[in-house]
């Protein structure tokens, strides 16, 4: 009785249930589709920032480094190979004064000019003028970058291998690789501290900190290799800050998205007075009212909230993508917690409105029909 | 015009309802455009203590920097927020604040302009900040856009059912002779009145929760945007209306015969 009850209301109202369905779906998606997008946003967020930054330097050790070895950095060699977004080859030289610097330009430099031979702007050489290194090497432009590079001049690697006589070798490669930031528990692991229990050292081994990544890359060179740049407590404190206003405003869309929510189920109860009163007057009691309209607001809060999270799973995602160029993975978890806010936020925008349409004497609001 | 003021005073329980479902998403907009716009300064000045993103140097030639010179320079820039940690008498690293485009036409007349002092921006710097702030602009927007769709919504829910609470006065206004222009001044005076109201303290609300969540985050107050308040303001208005054009239309359509037979 009490299912029939609820399934006749559900299909006699049928317009006006779907919108309430609709309105379940769209904050449901709304807040797991925010949910989704945001878990880890600061690391991703941070990665972004830091991709074209090389993070590991590898320097030679007794042997020379050379050229060929270059890509068994992202074979099989190297466990960590498939973290490894891009290497540079490096070769300097000190020569008639000036340090010669051979690699592939950075892409955030200022460049005017040709590329070539890139004078440091701080050299103070134009276009046109000519370096004596053995043999005379014509400017075709200049460099800015803010750092070392304003003093030296940037050559195609290839140049200032011949220069030195030393074809096919390296003094360094930069490595920018895809790596966690190192928790407090691996620097206390590092520096041998404490004992590690045998499943707490494999786990220690298998997530990609910046010295795992960086030893693995030296080994399969071998030579030396050494992390750059540790993510500093400033940065730390940056990322930190861009995960709290994500949150808060995340916090805020949810929290809008709720109301939306309670405004419709609000709004669906207070147009359903008089068949309350008749339900009252055929001998209902307030707790089976309460408990057929709650019921049935749970009924389309289900489907909707399922809906919901569909929906709200194909934004992320596809954000996610336009945004930061990979995917975000669906979780379980999320789906319990937003299906369980929906019914609950449901039942209250239900039970708010109920609670003073049952407390009305049936022959008054029946009056009217 | 009393008649307005005596429905919306007699029938306070709904009215401060109708109030509230205007009044807190109008809150929850201002709040979150306010801190977003002014977090979004606020990382940027972050971003720019971590390192120089001006470098003035001297020109070629000339050995030591001139105090003089170099406090006229510094006058061409927007703001510095430090100075780096270079102290070297030919070259001073700094960290300043504003847009690129404004840094950029500053160390361009500093250039320009003295006779013994160039400047120059640091490139990876301006490349790094540019792709964190694509990124936030990007977040921002779309919780922007939810939170205001979904507070839309919320309006309209509301307003609609106020509206049909209110279905017996507007059908005894018609039968009693009102035109039906008389209808839509009260309707509109009614609903203007709860918008006013309802965005005013939804906006003040909203500028006080904006200050504990900068508090929150940053550990700083924020400062009050008027931009932000102002495109809220107007956004939180603009969707009202649009939000009581359904239930006003519902309103008019009411008959006065059916809804006042029972009475």
């Amino acid at each position: 009785m009490y299912f029939r009850l609820i399934v006749e209301s559900i299909a006699r109202r049928a317009k006006s249930r779907a919108a309430a369905v609709a309105a379940v779906a769209l904050g449901a998606g709304a807040a797991s589709g925010l949910i989704l997008l945001l878990i880890g946003v600061g690391d991703r967020i941070s990665e972004e920032m830091r991709r074209l930054d090389a993070n590991i330097e590898i320097l030679p050790k007794e042997k020379p480094l050379l050229a060929q070895n270059l890509p068994m950095l992202n074979s099989d060699i190297n466990r960590w190979g498939n973290q490894v977004r891009f290497a540079i080859p490096e070769f300097r030289l000190e020569k008639a004064g000036f340090e010669f610097v051979g690699r592939e330009p950075d892409p955030r430099w200022r460049i005017e000019g040709k590329p070539g031979v890139l004078a440091g702007v701080s050299l103070g050489l134009s276009p046109g003028a000519t370096i004596n290194a053995g043999r005379p090497l014509v400017v075709t432009g200049t460099v800015s970058t803010g750092g070392d590079e304003d003093h030296q001049v940037l050559v195609p690697l290839t140049l200032a291998q011949e220069l030195a006589g030393r074809p096919g070798e390296l003094s360094r490669i930069l490595v920018s690789a895809t790596v966690t930031a190192e928790t407090d528990e691996f620097g206390r692991f590092n520096r041998k501290e404490k004992k590690f229990s045998a499943a707490q050292i494999e786990r220690m081994m298998c997530t990609p900190f910046p010295t795992n990544v960086a030893r693995e890359c030296g080994n399969a060179l071998d030579a030396d290799a050494r992390v750059l740049r540790q993510i500093s407590d400033n940065e730390g404190a940056l990322l930190r800050r861009i995960d709290g206003v994500i949150g808060i405003l995340a916090a805020a869309a949810i929290l809008a998205a709720c109301l939306s929510v309670l405004a419709t189920m609000t709004a669906s109860v207070v147009d359903r007075q008089k068949e309350i009163g008749l339900l009252k007057a055929l001998g209902a009691t307030n707790g089976t009212v309460s408990a057929l309209f709650i019921g049935e607001a749970l009924l389309l809060a289900l489907p909707g909230s399922l809906i919901g999270y569909v929906i709200g799973l194909t934004a992320a995602k596809s954000m996610s993508i336009a945004l930061f160029g990979s995917a975000v993975p669906g979780s379980a978890v999320v789906y319990l917690v937003t299906l369980a806010t929906a019914l609950f936020i449901t039942a209250l925008g239900v039970a708010w409105p109920l609670r003073r349409a049952v407390g009305l004497q049936p022959h008054r609001v029946l009056h009217e029909v | 015009m009393r008649m307005v003021w005596k429905s919306l005073f007699e029938s306070r329980g709904r009215s401060l309802l109708a109030l509230a479902a205007v009044l807190v998403p109008a809150a929850l907009v201002t709040a979150s455009s306010n801190f977003a716009l002014d977090a979004e300064c606020k990382m940027s000045a972050e971003l720019r203590r971590q390192g120089p993103n001006v470098i003035l140097e001297v020109k070629r030639g000339i050995v030591v920097m001139d105090p003089v010179e170099v406090d006229r320079a510094l006058r061409n820039l927007p703001g510095i927020l430090s100075r780096g940690p270079v102290n070297r008498a030919d070259r001073v690293e700094l960290a300043a604040s504003g847009s690129f485009d404004q840094i950029d036409a500053a160390v361009r007349s500093i250039t320009s302009g003295s006779q013994s002092l160039q400047a120059r921006t640091v490139p990876v710097l301006a490349a790094r900040e540019g792709a964190l702030m694509r990124k936030l602009h990007g977040l921002l927007g779309l919780m922007a856009v939810l939170i205001l769709a979904s507070s839309g919504l919320a309006m309209m829910m509301a307003l609609t059912s106020s509206v049909a609470e209110r279905r017996t006065e507007i059908g005894l206004l018609k039968a009693l002779g009102s035109t039906r222009g008389l209808v839509l001044r009260f309707f509109a005076a009614q609903v203007g009145i709860l918008l006013a109201i309802g965005v005013g303290l939804g906006a003040s609300i909203g500028l006080i929760l904006s200050q504990a969540m900068s508090m929150g985050v940053f550990g700083l107050s924020t400062e009050v945007r008027l931009d932000a308040v102002a495109i809220a303001g107007g956004a939180c208005a603009l969707m009202a209306f649009l939000a009581s054009i359904l239930p006003a239309r519902r309103a008019f359509a009411v008959e006065p015969a059916r809804v006042l037979k029972g009475e």
